[in-house]
């Protein structure tokens, strides 16, 4: 009969429990070096629910792609979190989640869109010596200046760039112009009605909607009658599908313009904008190794190219790591005013589409495309170079 | 002269639909003195699965209107047997099952957010568009709005006045208590006045998915627009409800000929209001009780 030593028994237990702990061991130390890397969050105020959710989901895809490449990258010591505020696209649930992440989440860096909210934010974020950077709205009276940073061209930029184009190659003469009555909207129609009085054309209608009207029938008509040689439609989201669709289903037939929000895949895809004209950014997609990784990693997780919205948000991520990595040579504290001066120090990003600096008013100078929507995609027609 | 003109033809179409809320909110209180604010719940519920079964799941339009149909009377009926009924039953006060009612529209447009989000969705279609006649533009859809108003609006006051079920309807709309003591059976017919009321505004709700499209927001805008209807016709008058509703999409359209869009919802409210003040038994509400 042979009789288990209970001292091997022992020892296997034992054996057992130690190979258990350096396990345990090995995998904390793991996790715990990346634990002891600090966090420097930043914050992001786009429209997560809402009529106009599909822009924060465009907006989010960039940024989170952005936050993925510098983790990986490491090139400094910490790494990055976005904080994702709903703003509804809304000034007044904007300001809320602003002075959460201010506030609350501490944040030294906000992501922002859209016009409306982004002016209310600013006045925040300069008080609390936050920096902001707008990838999205384009209303002139954006050029806010202090804390705020536009790395989108503001909207007097696309108007300057294509009322040339329309008038002196186009022919056109008579312009009409439907506007959301809110701060981007009514700059837009300002800077419209300026620059057209300069250019010898002349605005025959100008048509104020709310931001949540979906319903334009009085407004065709008024349209129809004003015989207008184009028509510049100056909203986002939903709505300006809308418009577009109710302007074609009521007999207009009429040249459409439009700037960058025209650019997102639902209007791109719409019968009823098929043909219309519309500005954007123009992107160098070969400028630098930056811009090829982040179109192959991006088509290769969304199957599309992105869009200059998506590609704003990756560079204003990618800015702050660049302010960030500064300020640790230097040795300075990451707040937001070393991040500001860092940010005048630095002059000239390199980021997707090629290198971008600020002007004092906050505001980007590159230069704009004017496309054309032909068959559910864009055509360039003509790049213009934006001089000061 | 031809904005006018156009602007009076899209105030004729958007009155028709308007007409037909409002009639079918008229009919429902006139006879079970019900204050049915969740007829926008009616409506969203109505117009998202005509948009579900036509351009989703591609029902031939036939079906999808009847389906349309039955979501309406079901929601309507249901509504009345499970939340007013057992309310009325214990005595609740006007305010009790109006705020119950609110409660119900409220319920309805989250629920309706769930499935489809906050997006707009229409249903693309040639009945969208249209074609000149002379100078001004007439779309198949507001065309079909007149049409149906007219026909459904005359059909019911047919319906009411010339068959037993429409006789007792219009008892109910005297005095629906009487109704009772005469063993008619008030409940019965109060469920088939939502029936017939949450029926009336299918055309409204598919075609509003063709021109304008959908949003949740639409409920609360249409109930809003329903009540004022049936107010500035004369509460309890279901021709008065339909000028009411006619009125205010002609007044809505017409003002905006000077002012911007942005003031429609103040004519639409301006409007009201001033009956309240100079008429508040409506257009047809003071004849009524007089004859």
């Amino acid at each position: 009969m042979t009789v288990k030593s209970p001292f091997k028994a022992q020892l296997s237990g034992t054996r057992a429990i130690a190979t258990l702990a350096i396990c345990t061991a090995c995998l904390f130390a793991g996790v715990a070096s990346a634990a002891d890397k600090p966090v420097y969050a930043l914050g992001a105020l786009f429209p997560l629910t809402g009529p106009n959710a599909v822009y924060g989901t465009l907006f989010s895809q960039g940024a989170d792609l952005a936050v993925e490449h510098i983790n990986a990258d490491a090139d400094f010591d910490g790494r990055l979190n976005i904080h994702y505020e709903d703003s509804q696209a809304l000034p007044q649930p904007a300001v809320v989640g602003m002075n959460k992440l201010v506030n609350v989440d501490g944040v030294k860096f906000v992501l922002s869109a859209f016009s409306g909210v982004s002016q209310a934010i600013a006045p925040i974020g300069n008080r609390s010596h936050v920096l902001m950077v707008n990838g999205g709205g384009v209303s002139p009276e954006l050029a806010i200046g202090g804390y705020f940073l536009n790395d989108i061209p503001l909207s007097d930029d696309e108007v300057n760039a294509l009322l040339p184009h329309v008038v002196n190659d186009m022919g056109v003469k008579k312009l009409a112009v439907i506007h959301v009555n809110d701060p981007f909207g009514n700059g837009v129609n300002k800077v419209i009605k300026q620059r057209c009085e300069e250019l010898g054309c002349s605005v025959v209608s100008e048509i104020s909607i709310d931001p949540g009207s979906t319903s334009f029938q009085s407004e065709v008509v008024k349209l129809r009658v004003a015989r207008a040689d184009a028509i510049y439609i100056a909203s986002y989201g939903q709505q300006q599908n809308v418009i577009a669709k109710q302007l074609r289903d009521g007999g207009i037939r009429t040249q459409l313009l439009s700037y960058s929000a025209f650019g997102i895949p639902a209007t791109q895809k719409l019968k009823a904008t098929q043909g219309a004209i519309y500005t954007a950014e123009h992107i160098d997609y070969d400028a630098n190794d930056m811009t090829r990784r982040f179109l192959k990693d991006f088509q290769a997780r969304y199957g599309t190219r992105p869009n200059y919205y998506q590609i704003n948000y990756y560079n204003a991520v990618r800015i702050y790591a660049d302010l960030i990595a500064r300020l640790h040579e230097e040795g300075r504290e990451i707040t937001g005013e070393n991040l500001s001066a860092a940010l005048h120090d630095i002059e000239t990003f390199d980021v997707v589409g090629g290198p971008i600096s600020f002007r004092d008013d906050g505001t980007v100078q590159m230069p704009i495309e004017i496309n054309q929507i032909e068959d559910g995609a864009s055509k360039v027609l003509k790049t213009v170079e934006m001089t000061e | 002269m031809i904005v006018l003109l156009q602007l009076f033809l899209e105030g004729l179409a958007a009155g028709s639909l308007y007409a037909l809320a409002a009639v079918g909110f008229a009919l429902i209180y006139a006879t079970t003195r019900t204050f049915h604010f969740a007829h926008g719940g009616t409506m969203l519920l109505t117009a998202y699965t005509f948009y579900q079964t036509v351009s989703v799941w591609q029902w031939p339009v036939a079906f999808a209107v009847l389906a349309a149909l039955a979501v309406a009377t079901l929601f309507g009926v249901g509504v009345d047997r499970f939340v007013y009924q057992p309310m009325r039953r214990t005595d609740a006060s006007f305010l009790t099952i109006f705020a119950a009612s609110f409660g119900v529209l409220i319920v309805v447009t989250n629920v309706v957010v769930l499935l489809f989000g906050n997006s707009f969705y229409s249903v693309d279609s040639t009945l969208s568009q249209g074609f000149l006649v002379g100078p001004l533009f007439v779309t198949y859809v507001n065309i079909l709005a007149v049409v149906l108003a007219v026909v459904l609006i005359v059909a019911l006051q047919l319906f009411i006045h010339r068959t037993r079920t429409g006789v007792v309807l219009r008892a109910m709309m005297d005095d629906p208590a009487l109704v009772g003591v005469f063993g008619l059976g008030e409940r019965r017919y109060g469920t088939i006045a939502f029936a017939i009321g949450s029926a009336l505004i299918v055309p409204a709700a598919i075609l509003t998915t063709y021109s304008s499209g959908l949003q949740p927001s639409m409920g609360a805008v249409i109930t809003l627009l329903a009540i004022a209807g049936a107010i500035v016709g004369g509460i309890g008058n279901l021709w008065g409800a339909a000028l009411g509703g006619m009125l205010l999409g002609i007044a809505e359209n017409l003002g905006v000929w000077q002012l911007s869009s942005s003031w429609k919802p103040a004519i639409t409210f301006g409007v009201l209001l001033l009956f309240l003040m100079v008429r508040p038994d409506g257009l047809l509400g003071a004849r009524t009780r007089r004859s």
